[in-house]
């Protein structure tokens, strides 16, 4: 993904991007089962047959709040809209990382034994979180 | 029982339960019997409440009468009894985010703020009741169910901090931490007649509060004035090192080395039209000609890019949210649904654990990052979030702060919005732009409409303009005793 690293992403897919006749930037996107269904693979969210209509017609009409946005005019050149369609990071913003630091399992933030990480997870075992297998 | 004699006046402020403690009228320990029985009672029938400290609250109070007697009090906050919002992590009792997806959740620290005022001697009494994952503007899609307004306990309190602002709009004594993410700390404190502000973004260090949208969540103090807001905000306020985004208190752009008074306040006509409810924008218009009749200049502004900012705090909101909750995955922590396929386990325990409001943002939020259609939303809002930063700084050079509503309607009743999202969106159509453009924004208590439910005001200010607003919020509650009001019933 080019935008690594600017702004949130949601997770990598294998899966075909929508037919490019819906891809269009500029105008709004057909909303249709279709559409709902891979926005929720993407989203890793399971979808009921029932839930269909409703989140077609949820995605439709906030999708017509969400034109409101059309009515802004961007000056050309903006360099958000540049910086971003360029894959590279807003040079309106300022990074805050710092020097890589040590710290004691004592200080806030610092390390932690691995069981305090599994004391919330829904299966631990032996120092590891369980999963289905998904190798071999 | 306490004696209830010894006891402050229900209404008393922080500060004023303060002078009380230091005047020996009552201990720490009889104030906190005093409020958790409070909470015992009408905090559970407002169903403001999830969780109650009684013991550890107990050891608190004694640890600062102690203090106190040995003259080594700890200062202003020192004995007083706070309680945190459910997405706000403590140490004692569960941090869920009122999601079934974090039930159970027992966070290993405290909040970076909730440490601090710990540190200070406040004594945590609770968690409350707020949105799932602060996702609402009625505190209807809580997993612990609907809070009641303690003004008419048929009507919401308002969201997401609804059971912070319950608390604070019907006793004193106390303080509350919520959340603002697009609203959900003013829009609740106008709907319970409490004082409230959402911060700088950057003033208050945001580790511990379970991410919605990080450029835009910040931690705030809920009260019954501007002064307790004040006092408590200077205890969280300032850098931490474990939040790389929080702001060093030394004087910067953003940090001003000297506070002068709020003299010029730009009435937003914008937010006073189309859509306001009538009897909200007269409120707002008096409360403009009060000001005036104090000595405040008053001009009349027009926000640039009002109408859109709402669009716009969808589009990042739920982009930034569908981010944030990519962890709640069946694996790490909490609900998971069984299954011997790894994507199935994902997408089946984000189904059990998410409500539907959660959903439907995560779905939004994921189809507006999604290729194809990133630039035309995503980008697009990013750009038009600026040009909201740059109109506010443009309407700022010609005064101090800006005014309008808070909530364009009064308190609505329970299930009146719930199954229309949209009708619930627009809560949040003059709150979300202070959070898009990171400004602070102080909600204080403006009027009662005609079925006698508060009604709200809101003044934005410059970045790093905080104590400015605080200061300007404490000269208008010496000015009138709106902020006194308590509910009829509240203080049995």
């Amino acid at each position: 993904m080019s935008e690594a690293g600017s702004s949130p992403e949601p997770p990598n897919d294998s899966e075909p991007p929508i037919d490019s006749e819906r891809r269009m930037d500029s105008e709004r996107p057909v909303v249709d089962e279709a559409l709902v269904r891979k926005t929720a693979r993407l989203a890793r969210l399971k979808v009921s047959d029932e839930e269909i209509p409703g989140l077609v017609d949820h995605l439709e009409k906030i999708l017509d709040l969400v034109d409101t946005l059309r009515s802004v005019k961007i000056p050309d050149g903006h360099p958000i809209v540049e910086h971003q369609s360029a894959g590279q990071l807003s040079q309106l913003t300022v990074s805050v990382t710092r020097e890589d630091q040590t710290a004691q399992p004592t200080d806030a933030g610092g390390p932690r034994d691995a069981a305090a990480f599994g004391a919330n997870a829904p299966d631990w075992r032996d120092g590891s979180f369980v999963t289905p297998r998904v190798v071999g | 029982m306490p004696n209830r004699s010894s006891l402050p006046p229900t209404d008393a402020t922080v500060g004023e339960v303060q002078q009380w403690l230091t005047d020996g009228h009552c201990s720490a320990r009889q104030l906190i019997d005093g409020y958790l029985d409070y909470l015992q009672r009408v905090g559970r029938e407002l169903n403001a409440v999830v969780e109650i400290f009684v013991d550890e609250a107990h050891l608190a109070a004694d640890e600062s009468d102690q203090r106190r007697s040995s003259g080594q009090s700890l200062g202003p906050l020192d004995g007083i009894p706070f309680t945190a919002k459910m997405n706000i992590t403590t140490q004692l009792g569960s941090s869920d985010a009122s999601s079934p997806m974090l039930r159970g959740f027992k966070a290993k620290e405290d909040a970076t703020a909730v440490g601090r005022l710990r540190a200070a001697g406040a004594v945590l009494v609770g968690k409350t009741s707020c949105d799932e994952f602060a996702m609402g503007a009625s505190n209807e899609t809580s997993c612990h169910g609907v809070v009641s307004n303690p003004w008419n306990r048929d009507r919401v309190p308002g969201g997401s901090s609804g059971g912070s602002a319950a608390l604070a709009g019907s006793h004193g004594w106390s303080f509350h931490l919520g959340s603002d993410t697009g609203g959900s700390i003013r829009q609740p404190a106008a709907f319970c007649n409490a004082t409230a502000i959402k911060p700088t973004w950057g003033r208050v260090s945001r580790r511990g509060l379970i991410a919605f949208g990080s450029s835009l969540d910040q931690i705030c103090p809920i009260a019954r004035d501007a002064v307790d807001c004040q006092t408590v905000l200077q205890v969280m306020e300032g850098y931490d090192p474990l939040d790389s985004t929080s702001l060093k208190l030394t004087p910067s752009p953003l940090v001003p080395a000297t506070l002068e008074p709020i003299r010029r306040v730009a009435l937003i006509t914008d937010g006073l039209g189309a859509g306001i409810d009538a009897s909200i924008a007269t409120a707002v218009r008096a409360a403009a000609q009060k000001m005036a009749n104090q000595g405040i200049e008053i001009i009349e502004r027009s926000l640039p890019h009002l109408e859109a900012a709402n669009a716009c705090y969808q589009v990042i909101s739920t982009a930034e949210a569908s981010s944030n909750l990519a962890r709640y995955d069946g694996v790490h922590v909490g609900v998971r649904a069984e299954s011997d396929q790894l994507q199935e386990l994902y997408e089946t325990s984000r189904h059990a654990g998410f409500g539907s409001e959660v959903r439907r943002r995560i779905l939004l939020g994921t189809f507006v990052l999604s290729a194809g259609y990133r630039d035309a939303y995503y980008t697009r809002a990013l750009a038009v979030r600026d040009l909201i930063r740059q109109g506010i700084d443009q309407v700022l050079e010609d005064c101090d702060a800006l005014l309008l509503p808070v909530s364009p309607f009064a308190p609505f009743r329970i299930g009146e919005r719930i199954d229309d999202p949209l009708a619930l969106y627009a809560c949040d159509i003059l709150t979300v732009t202070a959070n898009l453009a990171g400004v602070p924004a102080l909600a204080l208590p403006c009027d009662f409409d005609e079925d006698q439910l508060p009604i709200g005001m809101q003044l934005m200010g410059a970045h790093g303009s905080d104590h400015r607003l605080l200061e300007f919020g404490q000269r208008w509650q010496r000015w009138n005793d709106l902020h006194r009001a308590l509910p009829e019933g509240s203080a049995r």
